[in-house]
């Protein structure tokens, strides 16, 4: 391992599980927990089978990368 | 070898207020936004001003918007362009899970906050990484996909030369 992941890695086997978290927390999860919910309408084809094609505005795209909040897929 | 010695140009695109508060202040905010893919810092993209026009005009809809061009310099850059640095993310990231952490229960692990933890541990100035864009603009056969390089610069003393671009519209 390279000598930055190396040192990085190794601090972190020093640390409780308990040391990570709040540093975890420092780094933004909690953010996630507790932002606004929004939904916009997309439109979702089906062309071939087992695939789906979902189409948002491409202005919107940059926000889609966490696919735990696409809901409701029917 | 992990960090690059690198220097480049960076683009930034921003409201006009927030231009001229840069260009006024010769500094940037920095951006502390969770969702931000790289984590906290100011973003540039990579020697491209499109990409730039693009993300305010575009993704944020920012139609009084202004480019600022910058230098950025350093020799503590992570690149994850690189497949060696990635990988190694990764298992920082893997590590992390194998925890038994309570907040993370049910909560998908992101770039920004394995990067951001990894900066608390042990500081380095800027990070670097590929995204793809334009999914939808890929012909069938091609595999060539548009990318952009992002730039999070977390130590602002690497950034220097700050200007306003003219922009021909």
């Amino acid at each position: 391992m390279s000598d930055y992941f190396e040192r990085v890695y190794n601090k972190m086997k020093d640390l409780s599980d308990n040391q990570i978290e709040k540093m975890l927390i420092k780094a933004g999860i909690k953010n996630f927990e507790s932002r606004n919910e929004f939904s916009i309408e997309i439109k979702i084809e089906c062309d071939q089978k087992n695939s789906l094609n979902i189409n948002y505005p491409e202005s919107e795209r940059y926000s889609y990368y966490n696919d735990n909040y696409i809901k409701d897929v029917a | 070898m992990v960090f690059k010695d690198y220097q480049c140009i960076g683009y930034h695109g921003t409201t006009k207020l927030a231009a001229e508060l840069i260009i006024k202040s010769n500094e940037f905010f920095v951006s502390d936004n969770s969702e931000d893919w790289l984590g906290k810092g100011v973003y540039f993209f990579e020697d491209d001003i499109n990409q730039a026009i693009n993300f305010i005009s575009k993704a944020r809809k920012v139609k009084d918007y202004k480019i600022i061009k910058a230098k950025i310099k350093s020799d503590r850059w992570i690149d994850l362009v690189k497949n060696e640095n990635y990988l190694y993310l990764l298992k920082i990231a893997d590590e992390i899970k194998k925890r038994n952490i309570p907040s993370l229960k049910g909560y998908k692990l992101v770039n920004a906050v394995v990067i951001d933890f990894m900066h608390q541990i042990e500081e380095f100035d800027i990070i670097s990484a590929t995204f793809e864009i334009e999914k939808s603009s890929r012909c069938s056969g091609m595999n060539i996909m548009p990318m952009q390089i992002q730039i999070c610069v977390k130590n602002t003393n690497c950034i220097s030369d700050i200007e306003e671009v003219g922009l021909v519209v």
